[in-house]
C-alpha cells in the first residue's frame, strides 16, 4: 500500500533535487538520476497493475484513512486496473522521453529534465487520484510543466506563440474545472469523488447546478483533451515543442483529458444524471465525429510534420471520445486498447521527426523530399507507426477499434465504424504520403493543397548519438504493433472497465472499506466485422497516402475545389489567441449548453 | 479569421455560457447559509484533534497537505520555467550599470523597512497555526522585503541579497523538502505526509507537530520561488535597459 | 439579494473573457486571465460564507463560536498560488516574444497558422 504514494512523490522529489544541485553536477548525473527514478516509478506502477487486477487499492493521505462509513476529511486516492495502467503507460513514455534526450548539451538540460520529470509524476497523480481538488491540483501542475516544456529552447517567436495559445487556452479550461468543481462543493460540502457521487445521488436533484457543474467540468477537460472547437491549441503546441515532448503531449496528455471526463462521469454523475444517458451520449457523439473527421481532414492539409501528427492525434482523440460517449464498459475498454497502441505509435512517429529535424535542420515535408533515404532505421520506425495507426487486422490499434465498433454496432449506430474508418483513413494517408515523400523520396516535390508555414529553427545543440534516438523509436513503433496482437488486451481492458464504471463498488471500497466484487468474466470474440474494417482501413491508408503524393497531377477544378473546401478551415486555425478563445466560449456554450438541457430533461 | 466574426462567434458563446453560468450559481445554497459538512466537522475538530487554533492553516498543512504539496510544486515549476525562459538571451555583467538612486535617506529607510518586514515575515511564518498566517502569507511577506530592497536600493544590493543563484537553491530546497517530509512519514511508518510529531499545546509557539516543519518548507519554497522570479524580470530588465538583448 | 455575490464572481469572470478576446497587447490579455481567475475566487469563497461567522481562528474565540468555511480558504489559497505560477510564465512568455517579434499584438505575432 505504501508504493501508492512514491510512485508520485520519489519522481518528484528527484526532480526538486535535479533542480537543487543540477548546475554543479555534470549533465550525465541529471540524466541518469532522472531514468532511474523514472524506471522506479515504472516498476511500481507495474506492480500496482498487477495488484489491482481484483482490488481497488485505497490510499489517504496525512493518514487520514476515515472509518468506514464515516466523513473523510483528507485526500483519498483510489487505484483502479485502468487508473495503474493509465500510469504505467505514462512513466514509459516518460522513460523513452528521457531516453532519447540523453546527454542534450544545453546549459539549462537539467531544468528541462526536472520539468519533464514533473510533468509525468503530475499526470500519473491525477489519474490515480480519487478527490476532485486533488485531481485539479495535478492537473495545473501538469499544466504549468507542460507550457514551459513547450517554450523550451525557444528562440524565435513561431515557438513563443504556441506556447502562450497553449498556456491561455489550458488555464481557461482549468477555471471552467475549478467553477464546477466550486459548484458541486457548494451543494454537496465534499471533495471526495466517490462522497460527492454519493451525495448527489441520495439527493437526487438533478437542476441547474448539477446540469452546470457536469457541463463545464467536462468542457473544461474537453479543453485538455483537445476536442472541437477547443483544440486550436494542440498543433500550435506540438509544432514548437521538442520531439521528446510532443510524445507525451499526444500519448498521453491529451488522453488525461479523455480519461478525466469518464472518470468524472462515472464516479460523480452517473447516479444522479444516468436516466439521461441517451442525450448525454448522443452530445459527446457529436464531439467526437466533428472532431474525428476535423482532425484528418486538417492533418491531409499540413506539409510541417509535427503538426501533420498534432491533427493526427486531434482525430484520434475524437475516436476516443466516442468510444467513452457510448457509455459502456466494452467500449471503454476499447478506449484503453486503443490509447495504449496509439501512444506508443505515435511517440515513435514523433522521435522521427525528432530526427529528422536534428539531422536535416527541417521539418517541412516537401524540403526534406528524400532526405529521409540516409536513415533507414527512422524509416522503419515511421512506417511501423503508421501500420499501427492504420488498424490492420490483428495489430496495432485493432482491437481498440473493433471494441468500440462492435459495441457501437450492438447499440444500434451503425455509423460509428464508418466514422472511426475515415478519421484512421485520413490521418494515416496523411502519415504514410510524408513518409513516403520523404524516406523513400516519392511522389512530386509540390503540392497545391499542403498549407503554407515557416520552418522551425534547428536547436542548438550537439546531440551524442542519432543512433540510439532512432533506436527508441523503433522500439516504440514495435510496441505499438504488438498491442494489438497481445490477445490477452480486450479482456483485460473490459474487465477494468467495468470496474471503472462500477460506480457504487468505488463508493462501497472507498468510503466503507468493503471489498470489490470481481468483475462479470469476459471474452471477447473476433468478429468478421472487425476484421473487414480493419482490412478497409489499412488498404485505405496506404492507397491514399500513395495517391496523396502525386497530389499535383489531380485535375485543376478538382484541387480548386479542394482548396476552396479548406481555406475557411485554415482561415480558422489562424494562431491568433484571440480567435481561439472565443471558439473555447462558443464551444462551452454550445456543447455544455447542450447537455446541461440534456440533464434538464428537455432533450 | 477577421475581428467581426471572432466578435461574432464570441458574443453568441458568452451568452450561452452566461446563462449556463447564472443557472448553475442561482442554485447554490443561498449566501451566508453555507451547509456542507466539510467546513463545520474541520472547524470542530481541529482543536481536539490537532491542538491547532487556526483551521485555515491546519487544512492547508496537515488535513489537505497533500495537495499543498502539489502547489508547492506548481511554484517550483513557474520559477524554475521563468529562470529557463529568461536565461537564454542575455549576458551577466552588471558592473557599469548606472543606477538612479541617489538619496541616502531613501537607501536607509527603505533598509530600515525590509529588515521589519523580514522580521514580520518570520513572525507570520511562526505563528501559522496560532493567528492567521502560516508558510504562503509569510513567504510572501518575505518576498516583499527582497522587492523593498529593489525598489529603494536599487538592483545590486537586491543582487546581493537574493540573486538567482541564492533563490534557487532555497527554492528547490522549500519544494523538494516538502516532498522529503512526506516520505519521511513514509518511511517511519506513517502515512505520506502524516502529522508525526507531538502537537504541543493550543496557542503555544510549539503547536502543530511536524507539520509546523512543513510550513517552514513551504514559507522557504514560496519566498525563494518569488525571489527566483523577481531576480530573472530585474536581470532581463537591466539587460534591455543597457541594450544587451533583444533587437 | 442572496446569489448577487455569485453573480459578481460569474460578471467578473465573464469580463475577464471579453478583455481576453478583444486583446491586443499579450500583456494585456495575461492580466485578463488573472481577472478571470479572480472570479474563481471570489465563487469559493462567496460558497464558504456564514452569516454572523467570524474567521476561523479559535486563538481567542471559544470552539463553539460560528466560523466560515476554513476548507473553501485552503482552496482559494491553493489557487492563488496557481494563478502567481501561470501569470509569471505567461509575462516570461510575453517578454521573449517581444524581444523576438518587437510586438506584443496577438494579431501580428500570428506566425502558426493552417
Amino acid at each position: 500500500m505504501t508504493i501508492v504514494p512514491i510512485v508520485v512523490a520519489a519522481p518528484l522529489l528527484t526532480a526538486a533535487l535535479i533542480a537543487l544541485a543540477g548546475k554543479w553536477l555534470p549533465h550525465v548525473v541529471a540524466d541518469a538520476a532522472g531514468l532511474a527514478v523514472t524506471g522506479l516509478s515504472l516498476a511500481l506502477a507495474s506492480v500496482l497493475l498487477a495488484r489491482t487486477s481484483a482490488r481497488l487499492i485505497t490510499y489517504w493521505f496525512g493518514g487520514w484513512r476515515p472509518r468506514a462509513g464515516s466523513f473523510p476529511v483528507g485526500i483519498g486516492w483510489a487505484v483502479d486496473r485502468l487508473g495503474a495502467g493509465f500510469a504505467l503507460l505514462v512513466t514509459c513514455l516518460l522513460f523513452a522521453a528521457l531516453a532519447y534526450s540523453w546527454r542534450t548539451m544545453t546549459e539549462e538540460h537539467y531544468l528541462f529534465v526536472a520539468l519533464l520529470i514533473v510533468f509525468g509524476a503530475a499526470m500519473a497523480g491525477f489519474v490515480l487520484s480519487g478527490d476532485i481538488f486533488n485531481m485539479f491540483v495535478f492537473f495545473e501542475l501538469m499544466s504549468v510543466a507542460a507550457f514551459v516544456l513547450t517554450a523550451y529552447q525557444a528562440e524565435e517567436a513561431s515557438p513563443l506563440q504556441g506556447a502562450f495559445n497553449f498556456a491561455v487556452s489550458n488555464t481557461l479550461g482549468a477555471f471552467l474545472v475549478l467553477t464546477g468543481i466550486a459548484l458541486l462543493y457548494g451543494r454537496t460540502g465534499r471533495l471526495n469523488l466517490a462522497a460527492i457521487g454519493q451525495t448527489l445521488t441520495n439527493q437526487g436533484r438533478h437542476d441547474g447546478l448539477v446540469a452546470a457543474a457536469f457541463a463545464l467540468i467536462t468542457c473544461g477537460f474537453l479543453v485538455k483533451a483537445a476536442l472541437v472547437p477547443f483544440h486550436f491549441w494542440l498543433a500550435d503546441a506540438h509544432a514548437t515543442a521538442p520531439a521528446p515532448v510532443c510524445v507525451l503531449f499526444s500519448g498521453v496528455m491529451v488522453e488525461v483529458g479523455i480519461f478525466a471526463v469518464a472518470r468524472i462521469y462515472w464516479t460523480v454523475f452517473d447516479g444522479v444524471l444516468g436516466e439521461f444517458q441517451s442525450p448525454i451520449r448522443d452530445v459527446l457523439l457529436g464531439v467526437g465525429v466533428v472532431t474525428a473527421v476535423l482532425g484528418a481532414v486538417m492533418a491531409g492539409a499540413q506539409r510541417h510534420l509535427k503538426r501533420l501528427l498534432a491533427y493526427s492525434t486531434i482525430a484520434h482523440a475524437g475516436c476516443f471520445m466516442i468510444g467513452v460517449a457510448l457509455l459502456t464498459p466494452d467500449a471503454l475498454g476499447g478506449v484503453a486498447a486503443y490509447i495504449v497502441a496509439h501512444a506508443f505509435a505515435k511517440g515513435a512517429l514523433f522521435l522521427c521527426g525528432g530526427v529528422l529535424l536534428t539531422r536535416f535542420g527541417e521539418v517541412d515535408e516537401l524540403l526534406l523530399h528524400g532526405s529521409g533515404r540516409a536513415l533507414p532505421v527512422s524509416a522503419i520506425a515511421w512506417f511501423a507507426g503508421a501500420l499501427a495507426l492504420a488498424s490492420p487486422p490483428f495489430l496495432g490499434t485493432f482491437t481498440g477499434h473493433a471494441l468500440i465498433d462492435d459495441t457501437a454496432s450492438t447499440m444500434g449506430y451503425w455509423w460509428v465504424p464508418v466514422v472511426l474508418a475515415f478519421a484512421t483513413i485520413g490521418s494515416t494517408a496523411a502519415i504514410v504520403r510524408a513518409g513516403l515523400r520523404v524516406y523513400a523520396g516519392a511522389g512530386d516535390p509540390d503540392d497545391p493543397l499542403l498549407a503554407d508555414e515557416p520552418g522551425e529553427a534547428p536547436p542548438p545543440q550537439e546531440r551524442a548519438s542519432l543512433g540510439l534516438m532512432q533506436a527508441i523509436a523503433l522500439v516504440l513503433a514495435l510496441a505499438g504493433l504488438g498491442v494489438g496482437a497481445w490477445t490477452g488486451l480486450a479482456t483485460r481492458a473490459v474487465e477494468a472497465a467495468y470496474t471503472f464504471t462500477d460506480r457504487i463498488s468505488y463508493a462501497a471500497v472507498v468510503l466503507d472499506h468493503r471489498a470489490l466484487p470481481p468483475p462479470p468474466p469476459e471474452t471477447w470474440h473476433t468478429t468478421a466485422a472487425s476484421v473487414a474494417w480493419a482490412v478497409v482501413t489499412l488498404v485505405g491508408s496506404a492507397a491514399v497516402g500513395a495517391a496523396s503524393v502525386y497530389r499535383n497531377r489531380f485535375p485543376e477544378p478538382l484541387t480548386r475545389a479542394l482548396g476552396a473546401a479548406l481555406a475557411p478551415l485554415h482561415a480558422v486555425h489562424s494562431g491568433n489567441i484571440g480567435d481561439y478563445v472565443a471558439w473555447l466560449v462558443l464551444g462551452t456554450g454550445i456543447v455544455g449548453g447542450l447537455l446541461a438541457v440534456s440533464v434538464h430533461g428537455v432533450l | 479569421m477577421t475581428t467581426r466574426v471572432r466578435l461574432a462567434v464570441f458574443s453568441s458563446g458568452l451568452v450561452l455560457v452566461a446563462a449556463l453560468l447564472v443557472d448553475g450559481v442561482s442554485n447554490l445554497p443561498p449566501f451566508g447559509r453555507y451547509a456542507g459538512p466539510y467546513g463545520d466537522i474541520v472547524a470542530r475538530l481541529v482543536e481536539p484533534q490537532r491542538h491547532m487554533a487556526n483551521a485555515v492553516t491546519a487544512v492547508v498543512f496537515d488535513y489537505r497537505g497533500f495537495d499543498t504539496m502539489g502547489e508547492e510544486l506548481i511554484l517550483f515549476a513557474a520559477a524554475s520555467a521563468v529562470a529557463l525562459l529568461l536565461r537564454e538571451m542575455r549576458d551577466h555583467d552588471t558592473s557599469d550599470l548606472v543606477e538612479g538612486i541617489r538619496s541616502d535617506a531613501l537607501r536607509g529607510v527603505g533598509a530600515l523597512a525590509a529588515i521589519v518586514t523580514f522580521v514580520l515575515a518570520l513572525q507570520v511564518v511562526a505563528h501559522g497555526f496560532i493567528t492567521p498566517g502560516g508558510g504562503f502569507q509569510g513567504g510572501v511577506v518575505l518576498s516583499a522585503a527582497f522587492a523593498l530592497v529593489f525598489l529603494t536600493n536599487e538592483y545590486r544590493a537586491y543582487n546581493r541579497l537574493a540573486s538567482s543563484s541564492f533563490a534557487e537553491p532555497v527554492e528547490a530546497l522549500g519544494a523538494g523538502g516538502y516532498v522529503f517530509l512526506g516520505l519521511l512519514a513514509l518511511a517511519l511508518g506513517f502515512g505520506f505526509l502524516e502529522n508525526f510529531l507531538p502537537f504541543g499545546v493550543t496557542g503555544r509557539l510549539r503547536s502543530g507537530g511536524s507539520a509546523a516543519i512543513v510550513n517552514w518548507s513551504s514559507a522557504l519554497a514560496v519566498s525563494g520561488g518569488f525571489a527566483l522570479i523577481f531576480s530573472e524580470y530585474l536581470q532581463e530588465n537591466v539587460a534591455v535597459r543597457h541594450g544587451r538583448v533583444g533587437k | 439579494m442572496t446569489i448577487l455575490p455569485y453573480l459578481l464572481a460569474v460578471w467578473i469572470f465573464l469580463v475577464g473573457l471579453v478583455g481576453i478576446v478583444t486583446s491586443r497587447n499579450l500583456i494585456h490579455l495575461t492580466v485578463c486571465v488573472s481577472i478571470c481567475q479572480s472570479a474563481t475566487y471570489i465563487l469559493l469563497l462567496a460558497i464558504g460564507y456564514k452569516s454572523h461567522g467570524t474567521a476561523p481562528v479559535f486563538a481567542d474565540i471559544p470552539t463553539s463560536r460560528k466560523v466560515v468555511d476554513p476548507v473553501v480558504q485552503s482552496l482559494t489559497l491553493t489557487d492563488i498560488v496557481v494563478a502567481v505560477a501561470v501569470s509569471a510564465l505567461l509575462l516570461a512568455l510575453a517578454l521573449k516574444v517581444f524581444e523576438a517579434e518587437g510586438s506584443l499584438d496577438p494579431a501580428e505575432i500570428a506566425e502558426l497558422k493552417g
